[in-house]
């Protein structure tokens, strides 16, 4: 059952494994090696990062188009597929934007690694520590019909400790990597603007940043009736461009 | 900036905009995300991102009132990768291999702006109004991979106020005069004499870094489409000493504090060609004084030691003369499409700054640095909120400037990028 942890997080460390399998000296002094060894080396450096960019995909801190009442929502790619990570943003409206009230939308997002609880449920030794959600509220006021600007604060946190066994310790150069284990979260400040392009069809783009950890991350998103695709920009990330896919359901 | 001033300014924006309809204002917003790739034919390649976003609030309670609110956050830096050196050291060593960090040299500085700003304009009567600003600024740097944010060496903050007084003197010639004040602290800043002497680097580029205050006069002059701009800067240290010769006088500081003198004049002209082609040619010169010196040192080995010692003093090198022509242009192709183009030229002569070999060796003259560029693209808007952008650039410099141990002095350069910026 270890390997079958093993297994599971090698999803998640296929960058640092994939650059140790092929470390051999023709293939590090390649381009590919040289950026594969330099992606491991910067996942090992501070893993919390990567993967609270992979959480804040799981968000939509966007407000709800005018006349919803709640919206529910999921991030199919890259999260729940390939990595298991299965997750539930919910959206309900509390406020209407009508005259000088603005709209004001509360948000909650929660998630969890279903492939790291299947994988931890039969081990009696590891048990590995995993959290995952975020919260908060959306202002927004439509100047116009078809445009919204927006803004509001979350607080959001991912947490993970995972023991590796000694059979899935990870090698790499002087470095080894026996656990996961942090907690990243902050608390963010950010706005943003939503277009309607057509019906049930809208364009988001938005900023946040978090000043405990001085952390930018953007997102820019077409919406369609049920379906988001955007791409989420990470500065300082691991990956700078996090493209994803997400599905959505107003009532 | 804080989380607790930008959740301020965000409030009085939101709050405000129920207000507009009867106090005639509005809210603005923007985002712009450029990435692009740049080539040099030497050194490596770099990606980089700049993601600027906007969000202000214009209120006109009153005819003669006018209120903005603005804040404006910026990241510039590396993209698709973090070109970081994710380790202090350079290689990775094991039984079997031996794997030098490709990025532990290649560390690509970023920074991120927080500005806020609030304007008031007050319309005296029909001939004059006067705008008085107060703003501050955060910019975080991060030069190296052992800097967070928050701990750079270049950090600093930024906080002034301003006046200027708006005048119509004819219906198309209008003349602002301005006064601005700004102090700058940096806060994590060290050293900047050991600075040099351990780097030898940039010398020109690696001055006034350090707590200043910023006082700048300057004006505009505006006839229909032409405008003369003009200002003058007096820069003034609070601490930072005037270096001293010290071979001759055996001390390495004097007692007189740092003073920079920037005087600026420019002329650009506005040109629109049937409602499709817009130019506007700009040329601007600027001169800059100085009263800091420089001492140069080299190492050499004495006693099985290296030891830096003095080589040679270089009185108010900081001073230059910098000539700026750029001629922008702009075609509309359709209501959607636009096409778009820059050439500049910039030329910067250090005039008490004498020219390295390519040994590093001080050799007679002044460094010149000139600096062309040619950028183009185009630029689509997809609706009313989103416009997106393709272009390209070259960039080619020149210096009699040979040693380029740090800093390339001479190179081109080719860059490609896309952006995408929404607006209301």
């Amino acid at each position: 059952m270890k390997t079958k942890l093993a297994v599971f997080l090698a999803v998640f460390l296929i960058i640092s494994s994939s650059a140790t399998l092929f470390a051999e000296d023709d293939f590090a002094k390649t381009p590919l090696g040289k950026q594969l060894i330099t992606m491991g080396l910067k996942f090992l450096d501070d893993p919390g990062d990567f993967f609270f960019n992979l959480h804040t995909q799981n968000e939509d801190f966007s407000p709800l188009p005018a006349g919803k009442y709640a919206g529910v929502r999921f991030n199919f790619m890259p999260t729940l597929l390939p990595l298991t990570w299965g997750n539930l943003n919910l959206k309900v409206n509390v406020l209407k934007d009508v005259g000088y009230t603005p709209q004001v939308d509360l948000v909650g997002m929660y998630g969890d690694l279903i492939g790291l609880r299947m994988a931890a449920s039969s081990l009696s030794d590891v048990k590995p520590i995993f959290t995952d959600y975020s919260f908060g509220a959306v202002i927004s006021k439509a100047p116009n019909e078809k445009t919204k600007i927006f803004g509001g604060v979350k607080y959001s946190i991912v947490q993970m400790k995972v023991q590796l066994s000694s059979s899935s310790v990870i090698n790499f150069g002087d470095f080894k990597l026996e656990q996961l284990d942090f907690i990243y979260k902050d608390t963010f400040v950010f706005s943003g603007i939503m277009h309607e392009t057509g019906k049930d069809r809208y364009v988001v783009a938005q900023l946040g940043y978090g000043s405990t950890n001085k952390k930018i991350v953007s997102r820019v998103m077409w919406s369609r009736k049920h379906l988001d695709l955007g791409v989420d920009v990470f500065p300082e990330g691991l990956f700078v461009f996090h493209p994803f896919m997400a599905y959505h359901w107003y009532f | 900036m804080n989380m607790k001033k930008i959740l301020i300014f965000i409030s009085l924006v939101l709050c405000s905009a129920p207000l507009f309809a009867e106090f005639k204002a509005a809210p603005y917003y923007s985002l712009s995300m450029d990435g692009a790739v740049y080539v040099p034919n030497k050194g490596d390649w770099m990606a980089s991102l700049n993601v600027t976003q906007d969000i202000g609030v214009i209120l006109a309670p009153a005819k003669e009132h006018k209120i903005i609110g603005f804040y404006e956050l910026r990241y510039v830096g590396p993209a698709l990768t973090r070109f970081e050196g994710a380790r202090s050291a350079e290689t990775l060593t094991d039984h079997t291999m031996t794997v030098k960090n490709p990025e532990a040299s290649s560390f690509v500085n970023r920074t991120m702006d927080h500005l806020g700003l609030i304007r008031y304009h007050y319309k005296i009567n029909e001939k004059f109004t006067i705008k008085t600003q107060v703003d501050s600024m955060s910019e975080y740097v991060r030069s190296g991979a052992n800097e967070l944010w928050g701990t750079g060496l270049y950090d600093f903050n930024r906080t002034g106020f301003g006046v200027t007084l708006n005048t119509t003197i004819f219906p198309n010639l209008v003349l602002d005069v301005s006064e601005t004040y700004q102090h700058i602290v940096f806060p994590n800043y060290s050293d900047l004499q050991y600075e040099v002497k351990a780097s030898s680097s940039d010398v020109a580029e690696t001055a006034g870094k350090q707590d200043q205050s910023l006082l700048r006069s300057g004006f505009n002059l505006k006839y229909n489409k032409t405008e003369l701009f003009g200002s003058m800067s007096f820069v003034n240290y609070d601490t930072q000493k005037v270096l001293a010769d010290v071979v001759n006088t055996g001390t390495d500081k004097t007692s007189d504090i740092a003073k920079d003198t920037l005087f600026s004049i420019g002329l650009t002209q506005g040109v629109s060609l049937f409602h499709l082609i817009y130019l506007s040619p700009s040329i601007s010169y600027t001169v800059k004084n100085s009263n800091q010196n420089y001492q140069h040192y080299t190492s050499t080995t004495i006693n099985n030691q290296e030891v830096s010692v003095p080589d040679k003093f270089i009185p108010k090198y900081g001073e230059y003369k910098k000539t700026l022509i750029s001629l922008p242009f702009s075609l509309m192709l359709s209501r959607k499409w636009e096409m778009f183009s820059n050439i500049e030229w910039e030329s910067k002569v250090y005039q008490n700054l004498p020219p390295q070999d390519n040994e590093g060796k001080f050799i007679d003259g002044q460094i010149q640095k000139n600096i062309y560029t040619l950028s183009t693209g185009f630029s689509f808007k997809t609706n009313d909120a989103t416009r997106m952008t393709l272009f390209y650039t070259f960039q080619s410099c020149s210096s009699n400037m040979k040693f380029e141990k740090y800093t390339p002095y001479n190179y081109d350069g080719y860059c490609v990028g896309m952006g995408m910026s929404f607006a209301y």
